[in-house]
């Protein structure tokens, strides 16, 4: 395992920091631009923000390239001593894809969001925009767990306020409603960072990684801690039951926070976090049960609820619901290619998810009301529109040949062996997903425009344009998926011996050892 | 400093910053009778007290730096890190005090040149208490504290609810005094000293842990500390008082007298009934969690922000209660350090208050902070960061994550882990992130209302100033902590021979016998 985690050796030592710092001290300095509320003073904070995303964005994409496959880059700065806390940033093969992911989305979500739908308190606006990605590239590239705990909670104040000022009416009361889910969580999980950083004397995840090995934890404390550590990932990734806010979070709050909501950090948590310090309570089949049956449910919840939604934004939230459903299965079957696929899932579903969102933010500019009740027949009026949106459907539905077939695919082949009842109950929600998302493009592109209704723009040249790299992204990574998933081989080979290993080294609290499928 | 001494104390060095600071406050108050009446003269009378207060914080940080005097290891005037820690969290609440209500009380039309010096009596008594090793000196400490503080409570005369809170204060305060006299007079009766480390020593000794007389005491105790530091079920008087106290001397009450009387409440049974752990570890721990839930619970259905931060203050009491059950040099210095997160963001947030409400106490409901980004921006950002930090919440909420961090570890790590207080305490925070984030709410996403009656503007430039540096340090301490967290660490209360002897055999018998049953 420390063979893994080289140094950096092939990339500029400042290139790390700097996927986080460039957002992070960006923010502050957009927020101390000048607040009079001039259009000009607007469109300068977006312009400094678009500017610094695309220089974050160009930064991971340098550092994909300079990593090879297999590799881990890492910087180290001292933090706090007292608390055996250091910042530490590494890029794995697990977090690389996730972090390209997220530069590259809230760019492209940036620079497709109209401006003139922020008018009040740009500088804010932005400010907070680019505090968020700071957090979540945080999170994804945290070696430390406290560090990664601050970046977790970061990214909550900036959704709060997006959400809360930002939104449409119902705003505030959906902010907090997912402020408080989210902090229930959370506050859990930092009781079981503290219990976790005080046996191993020392947060980083090298030192409580090596303590899960070498000094593991009683059978009751790693349940307690698995259990916490889970709450906080799961309720921040809305799993069923824990799902209520995330569409109203995502159906209230501006697009941009939508697109930030659908990149899947609580499963990432989960991943990399929750199964390496935790592994005879992650691997009882017990939790392995109750896991894969949750993200089953997921799946067919997700997929039923989202048939009766009032209108396409609801639809994609409880679509990323049951997408959820397909990670979790994956990351608790936990065998080389369901973690492959759960980790595909992740990426996919951002970029189908965050895309849709878009489109639909770009509606929502151009009509007020967008439920289905008052829409119809709209691919007349917007051809290019209508065409995007039946390809992010068929995306999201996991078509083959898309980049959402990938991913689910490899998931049920990876669980099959597992939990076989469960994974054909899953492929149901395959065909749901059809149904839905068929469904509720057939209602609002084709069919009559209602009476009276007036004429609808088509996407402009850059909001196509945008648009244009996620087609890219959902056709190339479902045609030739392989860059990804090499660089996801040896991450989660080793993650699961590592799992595995430890959690046969453990102790032999009889019953765990004898339920833990090698 | 020599040539002041007493019975074998040189009570010249022991006592400096408690000379500096009376001395100071009788200055004061003869700068009052002899100056003539005026506005002028009683800023002037301010800015006395805030040079007392920063030369008093100067010989605290002088003589931390040196070794003991004469008689400091055992004699009833403590000489630690603790003490010196606490008095300088103490004197930033002073400091913060006298600032805001310089500026508060023109506006208030208090102007009299006599607060500034009660405040510096009644600092005097907060810096006794908690040097006090002796419980004599912890009922001297408690009294000067608290005398001074009621008649600031009923200062604006002209108000009703400042006269009810000073009455309601003051009855309820003699009567909590007499339970810790009645408290201490049974202690005494069954140690035989009223010096806590010859009171440990005679425990460990006489294994009188069990002894009804000294658990007579130990109750009676906690319930005069419980009124003292707004403990469930004895913070009645909290929110009247909080309300109706004019708002830079609720932050008074809300940081220096609580950080003062936990710090003497820590002291007591930590130092000197260490060795009876195992009879208050229960008392401590229900005390902790009824008044979490209670104070956070009852916070929410608040419409005034004073009253909200007075339940809010309630529920940090039992924060605190949760790093003193936990019994540890961690518990120590969690406690040292939430006082610090806890004062700079309390400070600040009544700072806030009064600014807002321009000295007109009805002026500070939930609405009338509706749509303050828009108006005062910076304010409302600041008020944010007191919220979150209060709540406990990282980055955001700058040390306020770390200080429930340290309690949590203090917890946690505790030779006799308390696993269940520490969920309960991030429960409640979850509660409590209701009431922190509908003032942020307010602020924030709520449109301004018409005010009825027309904001009186006040030349409020150094609480400004005051608001700044807490929201600055909260902040900064909120992303490296070292500094602090090195200063918490240094902040020990000795472990003198009886004292360790006691603490190890407590340990003991935590975990083999008498480990108290958690319900």
């Amino acid at each position: 395992m420390s063979a893994m985690l080289s140094t950096i050796g092939f990339a500029p030592t400042w290139l790390l920091p700097a996927i986080v710092a460039v957002p992070l001290l960006g923010s502050i300095g957009v927020w101390l631009l000048p607040r009079a509320s001039s259009d000009t003073d607007a469109s300068l904070a977006r312009t400094i923000t678009i500017g610094l995303l695309a220089v974050t964005a160009f930064f991971t994409l340098a550092l994909w390239l300079v990593v090879p496959d297999g590799q881990t880059a890492q910087v180290d700065y001292p933090w706090i001593t007292e608390f055996g806390s250091r910042i530490r940033l590494a890029a794995t093969g697990i977090s690389l894809p996730m972090v390209v992911l997220t530069a590259w989305l809230m760019l492209l979500g940036m620079i497709a969001t109209n401006r003139a739908a922020v008018t009040y308190r740009a500088a804010s606006y932005y400010a907070l925009i680019l505090l968020l990605t700071a957090g979540i590239l945080g999170i994804f590239l945290a070696a430390d767990l406290l560090l990664f705990y601050l970046c977790w909670e970061l990214m909550l104040v900036p959704l709060y306020f997006l959400i809360g000022v930002w939104g449409s009416g119902r705003g505030p009361a959906a902010g907090m409603t997912f402020f408080i889910y989210t902090m229930l969580g959370s506050l859990l999980m930092l009781v079981a960072v503290i219990t976790v950083a005080a046996a191993a004397g020392g947060t980083t995840f090298d030192t409580v990684r090596a303590m899960a090995i070498n000094r593991p934890m009683s059978m009751t404390t790693q349940a307690f801690c698995f259990f916490a550590f889970a709450s906080a990932f799961l309720v921040k990734s809305a799993l069923i039951p824990f799902h209520t806010w995330l569409p109203d979070a995502q159906s209230d709050g501006p697009p941009i926070a939508a697109v930030a909501l659908g990149i899947k950090v609580g499963t990432y948590g989960l991943l990399v976090l929750a199964y390496p310090l935790f592994p005879l309570a992650a691997l009882h089949p017990v939790t392995r049960l109750i896991l894969a049956s949750l993200g089953v449910v997921g799946v067919l919840y997700g997929s039923l609820v989202a048939l009766v939604q009032p209108d396409f934004r609801r639809v994609i939230s409880y679509a990323s619901i049951a997408h959820l459903g397909f990670v979790v299965l994956g990351i608790s079957a936990f065998t080389a290619e369901s973690l492959q696929g759960a980790v595909m899932v992740m990426v996919n579903a951002g970029i189908t998810t965050g895309g849709m969102f878009l489109l639909l933010g770009m509606l929502r500019e151009r009509i007020s009301d967008d439920r289905f009740q008052s829409l119809g027949g709209l691919a007349k009026d917007m051809p290019m529109f209508g065409a995007l949106v039946v390809l992010f459907a068929l995306a999201n539905a996991g078509l083959p040949g898309t980049n959402g077939f990938v991913g689910e695919f490899l998931v049920l082949i990876g669980a099959f062996t597992h939990f076989p009842v469960l994974v054909l109950l899953a492929t149901i929600g395959v065909i749901l997903a059809a149904a839905y998302l068929l469904w509720a493009v057939q209602r609002m592109l084709f069919g009559q425009r209602p009476e009276g209704a007036p004429v609808v723009r088509d996407l402009t040249a850059l909001e196509a344009g945008v648009m244009a790299a996620f087609v890219v992204a959902i056709i190339g990574l479902g045609l030739a998926p392989s860059p990804v998933l090499n660089r996801l081989d040896s991450s989660i080979a080793a993650l699961v011996t590592r799992v595995n290993m430890s959690a046969i080294t453990a102790p032999p609290t009889a019953s765990a050892v004898e339920g833990a499928p090698r | 400093m020599t040539g002041f001494t007493f019975g074998g104390l040189d009570l010249g060095t022991l006592l400096l910053p408690e000379l500096i600071v009376s001395i100071g406050g009788m200055c004061v108050l003869l700068f009052g009778v002899f100056a003539a009446e005026s506005a002028e003269n009683t800023r002037r009378a301010h800015l006395l007290a805030i040079v007392v207060t920063l030369i008093a914080a100067a010989s605290a940080a002088m003589l931390a730096n040196q070794s003991p005097p004469l008689g400091a290891a055992t004699g009833p005037l403590a000489y630690d890190g603790f003490r010196w820690a606490s008095v300088a969290v103490i004197l930033l609440g002073v400091l913060g005090t006298l600032v805001m209500a310089m500026e508060y009380n023109e506006g208030a039309a208090l102007s009299a040149p006599e607060p500034p010096a009660l405040v510096l009596f009644s600092a005097a008594g907060m810096l006794l208490l908690v040097g006090a090793r002796d419980l004599m000196l912890i009922f001297l400490g408690i009294e000067v504290m608290s005398l001074a503080i009621y008649i600031l409570t009923g200062l604006d005369r002209s108000r009703a609810g400042s006269a009810e809170a000073a009455l309601k204060y003051f009855l309820l305060g003699a009567f909590s005094t007499g339970f810790l006299l009645y408290g201490m007079a049974l202690l005494y009766g069954a140690t035989g000293t009223t010096n806590l480390t010859e009171m440990a020593a005679a425990i460990t000794q006489n294994d009188l842990a069990r002894d009804p007389l000294l658990i007579g005491g130990l109750a009676l105790l906690f319930v005069g500390f419980s009124f003292k530091v707004a403990a469930v079920p004895f913070h009645m008087w909290t929110p009247d008082v909080y309300e109706g106290a004019p708002t830079p001397y609720t932050s008074f009450m809300a940081a220096g007298v609580k950080t003062a009387a936990f710090a003497a409440f820590a002291r007591l049974l930590l130092d000197g009934l260490g060795p009876a752990y195992a009879s208050w570890h229960y008392a401590a721990w229900v005390l902790a969690a009824v008044t979490m839930v209670v104070g956070n619970v009852l916070a929410l259905a608040q419409q005034n922000v004073k009253r909200m931060l007075a339940y809010s203050s309630i529920a940090h009491a039992g924060y605190l209660l949760v790093a003193i059950t936990s019994h540890s040099a961690e518990g120590v210095a969690a406690i040292v350090f939430y006082a610090l997160a806890y004062t700079l963001a309390t400070v600040g947030a009544y700072a806030v208050l009064c600014i807002v409400s321009g000295g007109i106490e009805k002026r500070t409901r939930m609405s009338d902070l509706a749509g303050l980004s828009r108006s005062r921006p910076a304010l409302a950002t600041a008020m944010a960061i007191f919220m979150l930090s209060l709540m406990g919440f990282p980055v955001a909420g700058g040390m306020g994550f770390f200080a429930k961090w340290y309690v949590l570890r203090a917890a946690l790590t505790s030779p006799a882990p308390q696993t269940k207080l520490a969920i309960i305490l991030v429960l409640a925070s979850l509660v409590s992130a209701g009431y922190y984030l509908s003032v942020v709410a307010t602020m924030f996403m709520k449109p301004p209302v018409e005010a009825a009656t027309p904001v009186r503007v006040v030349d409020a430039r150094m609480t400004g100033g005051i608001i700044a540096v807490a929201a600055v340090l909260l902040l900064a301490l909120g992303v490296y902590p070292s500094p602090a967290v090195g200063w918490a660490k240094a902040s020990t209360l000795p472990m003198t021979p009886g004292r360790s002897a006691g603490a190890s055999q407590v340990q003991a018998s935590v975990t083999s016998d008498s480990r108290p049953v958690l319900p």
